[in-house]
């Protein structure tokens, strides 16, 4: 009988696979942050509540829209074995699903206490903060901003072949187009998302994979404009595009204002450390931070310091949604959009 | 063959590459396949069909003629055109989608054929050239004194066409599984949506609905069509229709092209041209400052930046990229060893093959599904599950090169160490491994590069957060192009290194083909 | 009781729906130098193959020195355990492996023991008359040479018998004739029972003991007196 004599060239994958197992790099951390809003705007500030807290996080990212299901799907996913302690998502719609799953617990943070209620879960699952808003992105080479006022300018045919929008099957040109449902009525709101997928069809709006993708479109000159979200817009200034934002539809339904948001999972391995995490984000300075930065973030607190071309509810007219109605129905507008759009 | 090496290599497949996939297959239940192929749907398979066939066509009428004067020709400098062929194989096909959308005002169906062509031609490539070199020199010798370079051709032709259609079916398969180029450049022009946006878009849905089997339904046909597809590549090289060298083989001599050497070499420096060297020199440029005004000082400190704030991510990759392709490869000789050489030997190739066959999420969900447990929770945190989801997902590469190379071993000599007494496990270590070391290595360097560059299944998990790749496709949305760019080069060149390394000094022509 | 060195009874291998051999019988004795010709396609390689288990044997049984070492597709003793050495056509060398270590691998193998093993390679090499050629690689020696090296490596284990496929195929006349002294003097010095199977009647005539004719896979003709089994 052959004994089991290992030859040589087995030896470093032998070992290899031994410590495996062990591969947990760097020790358990004190708090687990799943983070939508990007890195490049949100890294620091997790740096700085380490260093003034003294706790470790360990942050995850997501990558642009169409890389990946998500962090709401890993969340999903680890539900058996929850490893996240905070979801901090940089929209609101699918913030909401999970708290109507269930997944989410109820923390009043003390930090919360001035955020608007329009911001804040009745049963405080969630809190909103640090919003971005929908807003047309023009360059101005191609376009005067002052001729585009209205979301229906999409489908104008003087524009066809020179706008665009990202495809709505994630992000939040799917949570914008799923809030017009609420806003316009169902017959409105499906007239013009089944223009848009016409339009989308014909090529006469081109249909980008991200709201980063329009912004690059638009400023370097492809584009004449498009349906972006302003920290896009602030991005492409300050690259030196010629560009300016646009609020459309200042006279009927309003800009839709998308907050970032911060929820603890039920059963977070580190529920303390999970609170200690939220009180710190949901403070006015950091709302001051992230509308200083370059994501220039619209703080939804109207006393929070901010540039001068970061507007405020105050400077637009804001449409008037509800949240937790759209958290409700996106499932069911995201199927539809998928069987609209991929054809 | 050794009964308990099998096992375990069986071991270290089912739980790297079978048991995600066959977990998320367990969800499934008869209501889901409902829907499945209704109008749309197949619209959008038949559309996927035809995108493949489109790539294949590019990817032939360029690999061919490319694979052919570089390996078997006078042409001037294919010693360095041949390796440059290669490059685009490195380069994440969204990287050829950026650099050929900046260029050409080409859109939608006609542009994703084309970047996905570029992105697949160096397999036909390979795979001609290998067939061609492989042709006995007596055989062209006898048609050479018949009727000259076109007899030669004519000959030679259907004696490479198996090795070619093997790689078009790899092409294939490449094209219709891939959701960032039509993706990325499908914006243009008449929307051109593929198979693979329906996956993306359920998964997106079901999984906030938690219809899981609806979404692991999706996947389904395009599982299928891929294993379709490979089902020709496999069929061929059972047959040994790749394998063409005899025992008294003679190495045929370079061809002489006459008037032919100029426009062939302008054809080889095309091809390398646009496929390499533009992508890679408009990355070049991006680090430089790009738009906002190229200058070496810029591109100088972007890769500085990139060093520095990137170094802990690049080491990182590297270190999986190197465990899983040093895990794979002997696991890979030994499943190829008994697929060559067992009677179970097609059965252990359809379970090999699976893990490419399935999509990135499916794959990565069910490793969440596989590993998220108190009692494994560690290791789910940590690196040592990005390194196995890069076996699981990829050991069916170098498993394809060890059996090919296997097949085509004189089984004589491992029957020379039976009979002299070594064991099975001594006669793989001590008389195949040797045997095969330009297929082993060749099929090291295959995981480390598809490992560099893979990030849609390792998303999931956190340690892929610490990635080279995820640091970029985190970046790329924000404007931090010379970054990006930066340190795309930099995982470029570590990418092509080990191959580059095993050129200059291996003494053996590297063998990545089954 | 007088064992035989090789006892095949009735030997069949089929493949592909054919039946490549068989049924054979044959018997051979202990010291004996039996020479099996035949055209191509008789059926020589597998009978020779069939003996150490290399072949899978679908009927019939195979005996070495009294001991059943198949029966039917029942391998009883495994290949390395048959106390055979053989001499492969074409060699069947290991190009990544030189002379000395070639040997050296079977030595290793066997589990002899290390310090033994510089004066065992010298004997061996001595024996087939590659002394000298010891860090020298298959790929830079002649047909002649490796066929010795291919000699030296069956009886590397110390085989009671050799069984050599084609041996003198890849040599010129003048290099036959020397490898047929050189292995007439083995099986004398050695005490080894050889089969040895060719396709030319006229090869090794003169130092077989006894000689027989297999034709599609059958024996048709020999020396009847000790060889074919009823």
């Amino acid at each position: 009988m052959s004994t089991l004599r290992i030859p040589r060239p087995f030896y470093a994958p032998l070992a290899l696979l031994a410590v495996l197992p062990l591969g947990a790099c760097g020790g358990e951390p004190d708090v687990v942050v799943y983070c939508a809003l990007d890195s490049v705007f949100s890294e620091e500030l997790l740096r700085d509540f380490e260093r003034e807290t003294g706790l470790r996080v360990s942050a995850q990212f997501d990558v642009e829209a169409s890389k990946t299901v998500g962090l709401v799907g890993r969340i999903l996913a680890e539900q058996r074995n929850p490893q996240c302690d905070v979801f901090w998502n940089n929209e609101i719609a699918h913030t909401v699903r999970l708290a109507q799953a269930g997944l989410l617990l109820a923390y009043d943070s003390p930090s919360a206490r001035d955020i608007p209620e329009l911001f804040r879960a009745v049963d405080r699952t969630w809190t909103g903060f640090a919003a971005r808003a929908r807003v047309l992105i023009v360059n101005t080479d191609l376009a005067n901003p002052a001729e585009i006022t209205s979301m229906w300018d999409l489908l104008d045919p003087k524009w066809a072949g020179k706008v665009t929008i990202a495809k709505p099957l994630t992000g939040t040109t799917l949570t914008h187009l799923a809030a017009l449902y609420d806003v316009l009525g169902e017959s409105e709101a499906q007239r013009y998302v089944a223009g848009i997928a016409k339009a989308g069809a014909e090529g006469t709006v081109r249909l980008a994979s991200s709201n980063g993708q329009v912004m690059r479109l638009v400023g370097e000159g492809k584009m004449a404009w498009g349906w972006t979200d302003t920290d896009d817009v602030n991005v492409a200034v300050e690259k030196g595009y010629p560009v300016v934002a646009v609020y459309p539809d200042q006279a009927t339904i309003g800009t839709l204002l998308i907050p970032n948001t911060i929820a603890i999972l039920k059963r977070a391995p580190h529920p303390q450390n999970a609170k200690l995490f939220v009180d710190w984000i949901l403070q006015k300075k950091i709302e001051e931070r992230l509308a200083a930065s370059r994501s220039a973030q619209i703080p939804v607190r109207a006393d929070v310091p901010r540039p001068k071309y970061v507007l405020g509810p105050d400077r637009f007219k804001t449409m008037q949604v509800s949240y937790v109605s759209l958290g409700k129905q996106i499932a069911f507008r995201a199927d539809k959009f998928r069987e609209m759009f991929l054809r | 063959m050794s009964r308990t090496l099998v096992l375990f290599a069986l071991a270290v497949l089912f739980v790297a590459g079978l048991a995600p996939v066959l977990l998320m297959f367990a969800r499934l239940s008869p209501g889901d396949l409902a829907t499945l192929l209704d109008g749309r749907t197949l619209a959008l398979l038949g559309r996927t069909v035809l995108l493949g066939v489109g790539v294949v066509f590019i990817a032939v009428l360029v690999g061919v003629p490319f694979g052919f004067l570089t390996s078997r020709t006078d042409v001037p400098g294919s010693a360095i055109l041949r390796p440059l062929g290669v490059v685009p194989l490195v380069l994440p096909p969204l990287f050829l989608a950026m650099t050929f959308t900046s260029f050409l005002d080409v859109s939608g169906a006609a542009m994703t054929i084309l970047v996905l062509g570029v992105g697949t031609f160096p397999i036909v490539a390979l795979f001609a050239g290998r067939a061609w070199r492989r042709i006995d020199a007596r055989r062209e010798e006898a048609a050479y004194l018949v009727g000259g370079l076109p007899a030669v051709l004519r000959m030679e032709l259907p004696l490479v066409l198996p090795a070619v259609l093997c790689g078009a079916c790899l092409a294939f398969v490449f094209a219709v599984n891939d959701f960032s180029v039509p993706d990325f450049v499908g914006f243009v022009g008449q929307k051109f949506n593929v198979y693979a946006d329906e996956i993306f878009a359920t998964w997106q849905i079901d999984r906030i609905d938690e219809r899981e089997g609806r979404a692991v339904a999706t996947s389904l046909p395009l599982v299928g069509l891929t294993l379709l597809s490979l089902l020709p590549a496999l069929a061929l090289r059972r047959k040994g229709a790749l394998a063409t060298v005899g025992s008294d083989f003679q190495r045929p001599a370079p061809l002489a092209l006459g008037r032919w050497r100029l426009p062939a070499f302008l054809f080889c420096l095309t091809v390398v041209a646009a496929t390499t060297a533009a992508p890679l020199g408009r990355l070049a440029w991006e680090a430089g400052g790009g738009a906002q005004g190229f200058s070496l000082a810029t591109m100088q400190r972007a890769f500085a930046t990139t060093l520095d704030q990137s170094r802990d991510q690049l080491g990182a990759s590297i270190l999986y990229a190197v465990a899983a392709a040093t895990i794979c490869v002997p696991v890979a000789l030994v499943l190829g060893h008994a697929a060559e050489r067992a009677r179970y030997g097609r059965f252990l190739e359809w379970i090999a093959i699976l893990p490419i066959a399935v999509p990135a999420i499916l794959f990565g969900i069910g490793n969440i599904v596989l590993w998220n447990h108190p009692l494994t929770s560690s290791f789910f945190r940590g690196g040592g599950l990005v390194v196995l989801m890069f076996v699981g997902r990829f050991l069916a590469y170098p498993f394809l090169v060890s059996s090919g190379a296997v097949a085509s071993l004189d089984r004589e000599l491992e029957e020379a160490g039976e009979l002299a007494g070594a064991g099975p496990i001594a006669r793989l270590g001590r008389i195949v491994a040797p045997s095969l070391w330009p297929s082993l290595v060749g099929g090291w360097t295959l995981v480390f590069v598809l490992a560099m560059r893979e990030l849609d299944a390792t998303i999931l998990v956190s340690a892929a957060n610490g990635t080279a790749m995820f640091r970029i496709f985190n970046q790329v949305h924000f404007g931090r192009d010379d970054f990006v760019a930066a340190l795309a080069l930099l995982i470029v060149f570590v990418a092509v290194l080990p191959g580059l390394l095993w050129t200059l000094f291996g003494g053996r022509k590297l063998e990545v083909l089954p | 009781m007088n064992v035989s060195a090789l006892r095949l009874q009735g030997l069949v291998v089929r493949a592909d729906g054919r039946t490549l051999l068989g049924p054979v019988s044959l018997q051979v004795e202990e010291g004996e130098h039996i020479l099996i010709v035949g055209p191509s396609a008789a059926g020589k390689t597998t009978l020779l193959r069939a003996i150490p288990g290399l072949a899978r044997i679908d009927a019939g049984s195979v005996a070495i020195h009294g001991q059943a070492d198949s029966e039917g597709p029942r391998e009883l003793v495994p290949p390395r355990d048959r106390g055979l050495g053989f001499l492969f056509q074409g060699g069947a060398l290991w190009p990544h492996l030189s002379v000395r270590r070639t040997i050296e691998f079977v030595l290793r193998a066997r589990r002899v023991p290390r310090g033994t093993w510089p004066a065992r390679v010298a004997e061996l090499l001595e024996l087939v008359d590659l002394l000298g050629f010891e860090q020298r690689k298959p790929g830079t020696m002649s047909g002649g040479e490796k066929q010795r090296l291919a000699l030296a490596r069956a009886l590397s284990a110390e085989p009671r018998i050799l069984l050599l496929d084609e041996p003198l195929g890849p040599l010129d006349a003048g290099r036959r004739q020397s490898l047929l002294e050189r292995l007439a003097a083995l099986q004398a010095k050695l005490g080894l029972t050889i089969l040895h199977v060719t396709h030319d009647p006229g090869e090794a005539r003169s130092v077989a003991d006894r000689v027989m004719t297999l034709e599609r896979g059958r024996i048709v003709a020999g020396d009847q007196a000790q060889g074919a089994l009823p």
